[in-house]
């Protein structure tokens, strides 16, 4: 029999490190010794019903099911629970429908070349990043601006060859100058105005370099953050869901900024410190190679020192950094839980806490401070050091007449221009590599093609009439974790559907189909009989309406909130929709109307109300499948009635699946489906469904106790 | 209902199974598979132990585990230890920060071992003054049962993480 998986298996069942694997195939699991292939245990599939990956808290272990009796085959670290995960679910199929599995990649969250984690939701390792591909790619980026990369190009070598010029006309002041016998004004006025010049023109390069280079990253951020974010909006959620809100928001903000002010200042340094740097060397070697070996052998010390210092800086303002953070958290805990504190007169106990973390930051500050002011001028009397060599050597130089007295006076200001690009060099390789990989991220998320593509040859369908057909759905998000399993229903054109269940049983994802933000691992959905698969996305989303339970409402006016279902809605449509929705009468008492600005900045709705602009919006949408996440937030019953009404009125003439809490929408709806752990279990009106006294039946009953409960207080 | 279940545990019978899972018989009935947890794992391992069926019930639980007969112990004892694997440092070898991951070598009681853990947050906790709990990127849990015991160097390594 062939073998499906090989899968390390690092923990004997006595907790020792081992080096064994797991073979599987469609008949046994072997335990074998991984180097010599020594069978240790074997455990045939006879008779066996279920395979499961058990997750405890500090390992996991995979168990196989004869029924009731059950036996560990593996023990393994967490890092391998996605393999043994794939492997479990593969072989329970196997074992309940006979499907022969093929095996889906197991998703990682390693970099498949050199076994570094990754960040979530992204396949980009910072150490494996090609950056020479990477830079090419940012160079298509730069070429619309070319001439004015050029032209920053030029005042580099401009602002390099200037700063070298000022030591030179240093020496000549001191030596043809000030130190000639005869004074010479002209020259000297001549001297001091090409100073004045030289310094004038780095002004105006700087001044020139910064704008430029402002200019071109600044439009780069742009066009960076553009393709991102366009990218992102056409991806499917089967994408967006694997990523958090703020890793799509660093993507789009904190990364491209990243590569815009590597752009914009670092890489300008780069280049004209580089050049700065070979420069200076050029003219210091050239004038005295001795003296110039002088400065540069101590010169990787020193810089090795600034580091090593630098370094234990960072630690030790780190540390106190936390501390900071710390003392604060518990301030703000102790402040926002005040009325806590209080009523439990528990003052004397938070003040002793706060004034304990409050005391590890004084002693914190107080030995980063005095090591600090220790460390710092130790360091400069060190780097300082040199000058005193330097003055040594070329003071004998002088002495022997070998030098002029400007000579050294040159010389030593080359040796100061020396450093600066020397410590700026041990600072490249980390922002270099922080650029590459963001630009990297960033090109991660360009490159991602939509899993969900409208076929070539999509049927339009201007206008659906409802009818829903489910066959055999299976679906899960990840590819060991079925959350629906071969669901089947047909929903008839105008049906109210209600859909019930413990959290997590599957409804959201069943809704999730309907509207394919996803797409079905097996079975099918059809809309009027068209495969969902087969229908221009367009056409169904235009269709299919949604009211979500937890309202969101954009940044805007109340107004602008309504018309977003129907862009172009007239004020006489949107007024009509509210009205419907029982939002208008509310809406026009608050005191800017329909100009009410809501959302994060805006007024603050109650639940009910968010609830109704929301149906609102339906209304105006008008769409021919509504489904429904209805709220579980208790409203009073005044509100519960108006919203009650309105949803009767939205629910008219249009297939309705209803995610139902309350027992008054139940009783509405047409059927009931009841999914319990990704499987339909009950389907039928309210009263067939109580009269079998199951699930159904529990969750009335359940229900009614929480009412007659909430009434009773 | 709504009453925490003590267990008695002369009816309690732990045992484990060939198959290296914990069964339970209670009085005259017979679970195959029983799951053990800890109440409070860190501050009182050894009292308040949950025993469940599978994804279900909570059967009861046992005050202390030195109620029990010496082989329903065992077999919570040993089922514990799986449970709650968790290998003690007894040296950090080298630590090394990268990309905003860090890569630790440790010696532990286990042997050498080698784990990453991402960022600072939620990775290094400190159970009590000087215990210490390191979770890495897959969530393996490494324990550090007394910071004292550490060599100096090994301390200064996880000074900047405490």
């Amino acid at each position: 029999m062939s073998e499906l998986m090989t899968v390390a298996a690092p923990l004997s069942s006595d907790l020792r490190d081992v080096d064994w694997q797991v073979v599987a195939t469609l008949e046994n699991l072997q335990v074998q010794e991984r180097t010599t292939g020594r069978i240790l245990d074997e455990i045939s599939l006879a008779g066996a019903t279920k395979v499961e990956n058990e997750t405890l808290v500090g390992l996991a272990r995979l168990v196989i099911y004869f029924g009731h009796e059950a036996r560990t085959v593996a023990y393994y670290p967490l890092e391998h629970v996605p393999e043994y995960g794939v492997l479990a679910n593969a072989l329970t199929r196997y074992l309940e429908d006979g499907v022969v599995p093929t095996m889906k990649p197991v998703e990682t969250a390693f970099c498949p070349n050199c076994q570094r984690p990754l960040r979530h939701g992204t396949k980009v390792c910072p150490a494996c990043v090609s950056s020479k591909r990477v830079l090419r790619r940012l160079a298509d980026y730069l070429k619309p601006y070319w001439p004015l990369v050029t032209m920053g190009m030029l005042i580099f070598f401009a602002l390099t060859a200037a700063s070298l010029i000022t030591p030179q006309l240093q020496r000549i002041l001191v030596d043809d100058v000030l130190k000639a016998s005869d004074a010479n004004l002209t020259m000297l006025v001549v001297l001091v105005a090409g100073m004045a010049l030289v310094r004038l023109l780095v002004t105006v390069f700087s001044i020139l370099r910064g704008r430029i280079m402002v200019v071109v990253g600044a439009h780069l951020g742009r066009d960076l953050r553009g393709a991102v974010f366009t990218r992102i909006q056409s991806l499917s959620l089967s994408f967006l869901d694997k990523q958090r809100v703020g890793d799509l928001m660093n993507r789009i903000n904190h990364d491209t900024r990243h590569v815009q002010s590597f752009l914009q200042h670092q890489l300008p340094d780069l280049v004209t410190q580089s050049l700065l740097l070979l420069g200076v060397i050029v003219v210091l070697l050239v004038q005295s190679w001795q003296l110039a070996l002088l400065i540069l052998i101590p010169a990787p010390f020193i810089v090795w020192l600034s580091n090593v210092t630098r370094r234990k800086v960072r630690r030790m303002y780190r540390q106190q950094w936390r501390s900071w953070d710390e003392a604060n958290s518990v301030l703000q805990d102790i402040l926002s839980g005040i009325r806590v504190v209080k009523s439990f007169g528990a003052e004397d106990i938070e003040v002793e806490r706060f004034t304990q973390y409050s005391a590890h930051y004084r002693d914190l500050t107080a030995r980063n401070e005095s090591a600090w002011n220790t460390l710092y001028p130790s360091l400069s009397f060190i780097m300082g050091l040199g000058n005193f060599l330097i003055l040594y050597y070329g003071g004998k130089l002088v002495q022997n007449e070998v030098f002029q007295m400007g000579e050294l006076i040159q010389f030593s200001a080359y040796a100061g221009l020396l450093y600066g690009p020397l410590q700026f060099m041990s600072f490249i390789p980390r922002w270099f590599h922080h650029a590459i990989t963001a630009a990297e991220r960033i090109f991660e998320i360009v490159d991602e093609i939509p899993a969900i593509l409208d076929r070539p040859d999509a049927i339009a369908m201007p206008r659906i009439e409802g009818h829903i057909k489910l066959e055999n759905v299976t679906f899960g998000y990840r590819s060991h974790e079925p959350v629906l399993k071969k669901v089947s229903l047909e929903i008839e054109s105008g049906e109210m559907i209600g859909l019930v269940g413990h959290s997590g049983a599957g409804k959201s994802t069943l809704i999730n189909l309907v509207n394919r933000f996803y797409d079905v691992d097996e079975g099918s959905i059809y809309i009027d009989g068209v495969d969902v698969r087969d229908l221009a996305q367009g056409d169904l989303r235009r269709q299919v309406g949604v009211v979500l339970q937890e309202s969101f409402l954009f940044a805007g006016t109340i107004w602008q909130n309504i018309a977003y279902a129907k862009p172009g809605a007239t004020k006489e449509e949107v007024i009509r929709a509210a009205k419907i929705a029982n939002a208008h009468d509310f809406i026009v008492t608050f005191p800017d109307g329909y100009d009410t600005r809501v959302g994060e900045k805006g007024q603050r709705l109650s639940g009910g109300e968010r609830q109704r602009i929301a149906i609102a919006r339906a209304v105006l949408h008008n769409p021919r499948i509504l489904i429904l996440d209805e709220a579980t937030s208790s409203v009073d019953s005044e509100t519960e009635k108006q919203i009650q009404e309105a949803i009767q009125r939205l629910v008219q003439n249009r297939t309705t699946i209803a995610i139902a809490h309350r027992l008054s929408t139940l009783k509405d709806a047409d059927r009931i489906m009841v999914l319990d752990h990704g499987e339909l279990v009950e389907l039928g009106t309210h009263e067939e469904l109580l009269g079998l006294r199951g699930y159904y039946f529990r969750l009335v009953q359940a229900q009614r106790e929480m009412n007659r409960m909430r009434a009773a207080v | 209902m709504a009453d925490v279940q003590f267990l008695d545990a002369k009816s309690v019978r732990l045992r484990t199974t060939a198959g290296g899972l914990v069964s339970l018989g209670l009085g005259d009935t017979f679970f195959p598979k029983v799951d053990l947890h800890l109440a409070f794992p860190f501050s009182d391992p050894e009292r308040f132990i949950s025993v469940r069926e599978p994804e279900g019930d909570e059967i009861g639980l046992i005050r202390h585990i030195q109620e029990l007969d010496p082989l329903s112990q065992e077999a919570v004892r040993k089922e514990l230890r799986w449970r709650y694997y968790t290998p003690r440092i007894q040296r950090i070898i080298s630590y090394k920060e990268e990309f905003g991951h860090t890569y630790w070598e440790v010696e532990t009681d286990r042997g050498v071992h080698t784990f990453v853990t991402r960022g600072r947050d939620q990775t290094v906790r400190s159970i009590s003054e000087r215990r210490t709990l390191i979770i890495d990127v897959s969530g393996n849990r490494y324990e550090i049962a007394d910071l004292e015991d550490l060599d100096v160097r090994s301390r200064e390594y996880l000074a900047t993480l405490l």
